[in-house]
């Protein structure tokens, strides 16, 4: 047989939302196709005439994962549009808000999903079976990032608790201050995490980066300008987020419901990786002495490396947290004003937050009432979908001696990298056995 | 007695798949004040974890395996622990796969019970469709009476006191 057609499904027994299918004639890659479900496509359609105040909790269901990111990136576009400043209270909580969800996120992928490919196991499960307190420890690092969603957004998976101006309501000091043990608990866990995957044996990949992040005095996460690199240190570019539209174009591939996003044409990195590398200056004293006891130095340029990358920002994320909560102690006047009145206008706003996969870009047209005429969303695995695919042309092949099984299993390694955000928008039990 | 708490899940925004959320609602006016009844997107590790073995967990669940719509199905533990748990995206985690790490952990969770119903579409943008509505209070009560044999003596014949 001279031709071979790999398929891989990116999300097990759920066929259709995600695969990959890899086309080998004659000993050379014929083709790589990526297939992915946007459901933010739908979204863009839904949110047609609905009140700009609709507006967090729709986006909101775009994905359970990711809620937060959703929710950020559309309250600051329409509060741009609408010519808002929030109190410098609410700016802080919203920091709050996205390190608990970069903690529960980021920890999830690197012990399920990431960790075992690294250690000979088959899954999440398997790391369970063999190592049950190593996965343990990933487990209540995760929960530490869904106790900090619960306090400010009302619930860990669809907070209901942000508003454009501000949040519905602020959380008492003791609210927060439950938190403090488990966060000191958390940064020495995440400490431990970064040692642990820093000492993993990597494949060798470079494919050579261009490196898309937002960046500036702080870390970034809802604030920072576009950067980009295209060797991982020099910001070679920057615009504002007025101009992500005209830098970054979105096409579709023919092959694919979804959307590729491209930077003059040409492939970009978003997420842990492309944020560690432009922001090496602003990372908390913690991360750089966790980082050089653990001997990585950046830029990171290697795809495997992601997991070094989400693990740096868990330990960014949770010192952060500890010291968010206790300057809100420091506060001692009580939490102030949970929201600012909102004063619609005709109006387009945009905004890009950074969501844990990387840049989120929303834009809205908002009539005088304050409807939403136009939206705009371009998700960060749209924006790594044309990199996944080029990272795979360049590795396969390498490895094109292997068996079917094997070569599928190498595919999906490089994209497990990348932790894409397939939709979860339904999430339905799919059985073929059924019980009476 | 152990606690008894009633998760259901889904999305209000994708046809069919609402069922759950759209009867752990309802529910909440249905079952005694001490049932904790939740309605969310997903399911959690937390959901499975830190329980004592008394405690019963039971999810409401969307279910797609070809059966007529509407059609209800009961699981237990070992119905929904199976093969099949690689995954490249964190978004892809679901009930079966938080239950079998949580048995491999050794989390109490031999009293976890799913009650499901077939679905006809999970489109977004869908409505719920005539079969799974014309269906619901079937499930309502099915919930009702698994509920009150938890309380009286544990799921699967076990007594909590036993």
């Amino acid at each position: 047989m001279t031709t071979r057609n790999i398929e891989v499904d990116l999300m097990a027994r759920v066929e259709g939302e995600g695969a990959l299918e890899v086309v080998v004639d004659k000993g050379e890659v014929k083709d790589v196709r990526l297939k992915i479900f946007e459901a933010p496509r739908f979204f863009e359609a839904f949110l047609k005439g609905r009140h700009y105040s609709e507006v967090p909790d729709i986006v909101a269901r775009i994905c359970g994962i990711c809620p937060v990111a959703y929710q950020m990136s559309a309250v600051h576009a329409i509060e741009s549009a609408f010519g808002m400043e929030v109190s410098e209270t609410v700016r802080k909580l919203r920091r709050l808000l996205y390190c608990g969800e970069w903690i529960e996120s980021h920890s999830l992928h690197v012990y399920m999903l990431h960790a075992p490919d690294f250690l000979g196991l088959d899954s999440g499960l398997e790391l369970a079976r063999s190592e049950p307190e190593i996965l343990r420890r990933g487990l209540r690092l995760k929960k530490v990032g869904d106790r900090i969603l619960t306090v400010l957004g009302g619930r860990a998976v669809h907070p209901v608790s942000v508003c454009i101006g501000g949040f519905t309501r602020l959380p008492q000091t003791n609210e927060l201050r439950s938190l403090l043990d488990e966060l000191h608990w958390a940064r020495e866990a995440a400490k431990e995490t970064l040692a642990w995957v820093a000492g993993f044996e990597m494949p060798d990949l470079s494919p050579g980066y261009t490196f898309a992040a937002l960046s500036g005095n702080v870390y970034p996460m809802n604030e920072g300008a576009i950067t980009v690199s295209r060797d991982g240190t020099a910001h070679d570019m920057s615009c504002a987020s007025d101009g992500f539209e005209g830098h970054f174009k979105e096409r579709q591939a023919p092959y694919s419901t979804a959307m590729q996003c491209l930077l003059d044409e040409k492939p970009y990195l978003v997420g842990p990786m492309a944020r560690l590398n432009l922001n090496a200056a602003s990372l908390r004293p913690v991360v750089r002495e966790a980082l050089a006891e653990a001997g990585v130095e950046l830029p990171l340029v290697n795809p495997y490396h992601a997991i070094i990358a989400r693990s740096a920002e868990v330990l960014q994320a949770v010192d952060e947290a500890i010291e968010l909560i206790e300057d809100y102690e420091g506060l001692g006047t009580g939490p102030g004003e949970p929201y600012r009145p909102v004063t619609p206008k005709e109006s387009v706003g945009t905004a890009v937050t950074e969501a844990p996969r990387g840049m989120l870009y929303h834009r809205y047209a908002l009539d005088a009432d304050g409807r939403v005429v136009e939206a705009n969303i371009v998700p960060p695995t749209s924006q790594n979908q044309a990199r996944m695919e080029a990272d795979l042309w360049q590795m396969i092949p390498s490895i094109l001696s292997l068996s079917d099984e094997a070569l599928a299993a190498a595919c999906e390694r490089v994209i497990r990298c990348y932790d894409p955000c397939i939709s979860c928008a339904t999430h339905f039990l799919r059985l073929k056995r059924v019980a009476a | 007695m152990g606690r008894v708490r009633v998760i259901g899940l889904g999305n209000m925004l994708a046809g069919d798949d609402a069922v759950g959320l759209i009867a752990a609602r309802q529910l909440r006016d249905l079952l005694p004040a001490d049932v904790e009844v939740q309605a969310r997107e997903v399911p959690d590790w937390d959901d499975l974890q830190g329980l004592s073995g008394d405690d019963v967990v039971i999810f409401i669940d969307a279910v797609d395996s070809g059966a007529m719509p509407g059609t209800i199905f009961e699981f237990n533990l070992g119905d929904v622990i199976g093969a099949g748990l690689r995954h490249c995206s964190s978004h892809g985690l679901g009930l079966e796969h938080w239950a079998s790490v949580a048995e491999a952990l050794g989390e109490h969770v031999s009293h976890l019970m799913i009650l499901g119903m077939e679905i006809a579409s999970a489109e977004l943008g869908d409505g719920v469709s005539e079969p799974v509505t014309a269906a619901l209070p079937e499930l309502l009560q099915r919930v009702e009476q698994a509920v009150a044999k938890a309380r009286d003596e544990g799921l699967n014949g076990k007594g909590s006191h036993a």
